[in-house]
């Protein structure tokens, strides 16, 4: 038997041991993956994600990242408690420092190839299935499953070398306990833990701090650093001081504490205080984000409703655009590269603005208006009187005053009383249609402007070419000489982008959801095997099933919920100033519904958990 | 006097691959505040005897009676309850809560009851005092010594005056010192309070404070002595037993045949 067979030995022959461990890391890394792959898919790589929301994805992978090394720590720490003993054996049968480190380094690596692969698998399953189930409810085409060569590297590259480093660091452990200890394989009991007074108040101005600046500071970068910082600084000490000081509060309540099984679940919240501090640390901060990405980016979904225009592709060019020939050839090009079939109207408009409250407005002669709209030969025109059209893009436009509008006209002002307001037209402004007389005349004082429409079919499925001819007329901001307008474009802004940052939004929730929900199992399922113990000698003196179930209840409702309840106020304060500082106008209307929805998912979690731990306890406890 | 246990014709039969008969017909009665040992070698079924008695595990046949009542019997909410109130429970590893005070630990069976907090301060310190272990209430289990935990293990086992103490090998993991205060205690709480106690152990000298001691061979009962007046006369008539039950026994029979 060589070395690293040995090493395999221990693996397969004692699959349950390294279960849970195997099973914590999987996790890991499968939802690192899950991210990668989403982060680098093709679709959103050459899409037009905004680039902050990028750079916010990759520093989620980041968070995700530092909370995986949290996490794997925490179920190898707990994973080679359980194994000191053999380590102890090992010893006296002489066994040297450097063997026991080359057997635990070979065990995790296999472990952590086999959970990297597992992962992957894992990763790539749910993506898929998360793909669907997302863009089915964000009412978009599902994203492509695709080689993700690059998320496999990552995953990879960074995850092995973690096990190894990881391996090295746990020998740590070990090295420093005399044989007997390891032997014995004893946990010391710890230390009930003394709340310190200057970390408490330090803790309670953090979080205070944190959200005074939430609510009352300018944000900018530096001042939202601040804000981050303090406030998980905030919630840490919140739970290792402030919870120690709470404790104390029920212990000295002694008519509460003395009353039926109060004191056993009080005084193991009291004995468990730093490992819960940190595992709700974790889980608070977590939260949090998931929460707080998935309402801000849900908001998108509901801000813009439109309307459509008449055609697919709009362009206007003023006068004074040179390039206006040049600029009309590489449409034509562009849509005889793709053998689109189009139609192309080409009308002179005048340009004019209208008082001063309202935006300017195309206007058109009757007779260009029937070439548009058919629909209008039906209604005879008065003289100087006009028919206008909203824009489609804007919501809520100023109603006109007793249905005139003021008209330019040389330096002077010219009433227009309009027979009627019809439904919006055109996506690049408004239109007022009226007759020859009022053209010619209006022309005199006002510039020409040419206005080139096309139309064609599957307006939906041209965003390359719309985005192209708006890259080539009008560039990053804005040509004052021409403008132009896309359906593909703006449904692209209004429909797609939201659903696509609903999507990102639900896709990040729930992976750290996910994160969240796995600390709390490995919490309560590496700490099973100590509680049945505790449980059978409670039961030998007496303690009923009925009561041993309540105390569980009550444990492990805490540990599901008190953290998710700081998560919902940590939230609360990040909307409030993405609301303020944001612009966003209904984030907490989504935001309600994103806790209420994460809220049923807790709950649903929770009872699947609670009846499957209690189930074991009570199997084992009392058969 | 009325006897406050009986055990009747108990059999224990474990089923598995191979089938294991680990009691035969055991019967013995144990009066009220009778002090009593049980002994054996290992294997002969003291264990099963004392896990039977203690209703963690069910008889195959035959009976058990506390103070009348044959627990047994009773449903699992009850049997709870009846452990609470009539039996009280001494271990080899002391089964004391780590997160717990040695003053928690002791009220524990009362603060199940949910009894007034006033009540359980004067029970803790009556009981406290009687076992000398009155100064050390505020310490962690890890703080104190094997006797002093096993002390307070017993004075968690008596705080609610139960009818039937049980003891499994309480003096296993202690040093001799230990050992001896602790059946001092045993003995005192059962001379004072009256308290009918049973005890599995495996030390001679543990077993020479009880009032009688039985001996168990291969699940059957094989023999019991009486104390009389001395307690070191009762060691050596242990002692005697004992020697016989060792093992030499069979070969004696081997070569008288």
């Amino acid at each position: 038997m060589t070395f690293p067979q040995f090493a395999y030995k221990n693996i397969t022959r004692n699959l349950r041991a390294y279960l849970a461990f195997y099973l914590s890391s999987s996790f890991a890394v499968m939802i690192f993956f899950m991210f990668a792959m989403f982060i680098f898919h093709p679709a959103l790589e050459t899409g037009y994600m905004n680039n902050i929301a990028k750079k916010g994805m990759v520093f989620a992978e980041w968070v995700i990242f530092v909370f995986s090394i949290l996490f794997v720590l925490y179920s190898v720490s707990a994973f080679l408690k359980t194994r000191k003993s053999e380590f102890g054996i090992l010893t006296i049968q002489g066994a040297s420092p450097k063997q026991l480190r080359l057997l635990i380094t070979l065990e995790n690596v296999f472990i952590g190839l086999a959970s990297i692969i597992t992962g992957i698998i894992g990763g790539t399953v749910l993506a898929k299935l998360f793909f669907t189930a997302g863009s089915y409810i964000v009412e978009m085409e599902p994203l492509e499953l695709y080689f993700p060569l690059k998320a496999l590297g990552i995953t990879i590259g960074v995850f092995l070398p973690l096990f190894v480093l990881i391996s090295q660091f746990t020998l740590f452990i070990i090295h420093s306990e005399e044989v007997v200890s390891l032997l014995k394989g004893s946990v010391k009991p710890k230390r009930e833990p003394k709340p310190s007074i200057p970390f408490s108040i330090l803790g309670m101005m953090f979080l205070g701090g944190g959200f005074g600046m939430a609510l009352f500071a300018g944000i900018d970068i530096g001042s939202a650093v601040i804000i981050t910082v303090c406030t998980v600084i905030g919630t840490y000490l919140f739970y290792s001081q402030l919870s120690v000081w709470v404790l104390k509060l029920l212990k000295r309540n002694k008519k509460f504490y003395r009353k039926g099984t109060n004191l056993l679940w009080i005084s193991d919240l009291m004995y468990r205080v730093k490992d819960n501090a940190r595992l709700f640390f974790i889980v608070s901060i977590v939260s949090a984000v998931a929460f707080t990405a998935t309402g801000t980016l849900a908001t998108y979904k509901s801000m813009f409703t439109t309307e459509d225009s008449l055609y697919e592709m709009e362009f206007l060019s003023y006068s004074s655009n040179k390039d206006e020939n040049e600029q009309l050839t590489y449409i034509q090009q562009q849509f005889e590269q793709k053998n689109i079939d189009y139609e192309q109207s080409k009308f002179k408009v005048i340009e004019t603005g209208q008082g001063s409250s309202n935006y300017p407005v195309l206007v058109l002669s009757y007779k260009d208006g029937i070439k548009i709209l058919p629909e209008l030969k039906t209604s005879k025109l008065e003289e100087g009187k006009g028919v206008y059209f909203g824009q489609t893009e804007r919501e809520g436009y100023t109603v006109l005053q007793d249905n005139t509008t003021d008209l330019q006209l040389n330096n002077q002002q010219m009433s227009i009383k309009l027979q009627s307001i019809e439904q919006p037209l055109l996506s690049l402004h408004d239109v007022l249609v009226v007759d020859e007389n009022t053209f010619n005349l209006l022309k005199q004082g006002n510039e020409l402007v040419t206005f080139y429409a096309f139309q064609f079919a599957n307006s939906k499925e041209n965003l390359d070419i719309s985005q192209k001819i708006h890259d080539h007329i009008v560039g990053e901001t804005y040509n004052p000489d021409a403008r132009y307008s896309s359906k593909a474009i703006e449904y692209y802004q209004t429909v797609q982008l939201p659903s696509l940052s609903l999507f990102i939004g639900l896709f990040i929730g729930i992976i750290f959801f996910l994160a969240a929900g796995s600390f709390l199992y490995f919490r309560l399922f590496t700490d099973l095997y100590e509680e049945r113990k505790k449980y059978k000698s409670l039961a030998k003196i007496g303690l009923s099933e009925k009561e041993m179930v309540k105390n569980a209840n009550i444990q492990m409702a805490i540990l599901f919920f008190l953290p998710f309840l700081l998560a919902i106020v940590e939230t609360g304060f990040a909307l409030q100033v993405l609301q303020r500082e944001g612009g966003f106008s209904n984030v907490f209307q989504s935001g309600v519904i994103t806790i209420l929805g994460f809220l049923g998912l807790q709950l649903l979690y929770f009872i699947v958990i609670r009846s499957s731990y209690i189930k074991n306890l009570k199997e084992y406890v009392y058969r | 006097m009325a006897d406050l246990l009986q055990v009747q014709d108990l059999n224990k039969i474990y089923d598995g691959k191979s089938t294991f008969q680990a009691l035969t017909n055991i019967t013995f009665n144990v009066e009220k505040g009778e002090f009593i040992g049980v002994m054996g070698p290992s294997g002969s079924g003291k264990t099963t005897l004392l896990n039977l008695i203690s209703t963690i595990d069910r008889p195959t046949s035959g009976q058990v009676i506390v103070n009348g009542q044959e627990p047994h019997k009773l449903k699992k909410g009850k049997l709870a309850e009846f452990r609470r109130k009539e039996l009280g429970f001494v271990f080899q590893d002391f089964n004391l809560l780590d997160t717990l005070i040695l003053e928690e630990n002791i009220m524990l069976p009362l603060t199940l009851e949910s009894v007034d907090s006033g009540e359980i301060d004067k029970k803790v310190q009556a009981i406290t005092q009687k076992l000398g272990i009155d100064l050390i209430l505020n310490k962690r289990t890890y703080e104190v010594s094997g006797g002093q935990k096993q002390r307070t293990a017993i004075a968690r086992a008596i705080i609610h005056q139960p009818s039937l103490l049980l003891a499994d090998e309480p003096t296993g993991n202690l040093d001799s010192k230990s050992s001896k205060d602790v059946m001092q205690t045993l003995q005192m709480i059962n001379e004072k309070d009256k308290t009918t106690m049973l005890m599995v152990t495996h030390d001679p000298s543990a077993a020479s404070y009880c009032d009688r001691v039985i001996f168990i061979k291969d699940g059957k009962l094989y023999n019991e002595v009486y104390k009389g007046t001395n307690q070191k006369v009762f060691f050596q008539q242990i002692l005697d037993v004992l020697s016989m039950l060792g093992g030499d026994s069979d070969d004696l029979s081997t070569v008288r045949l």
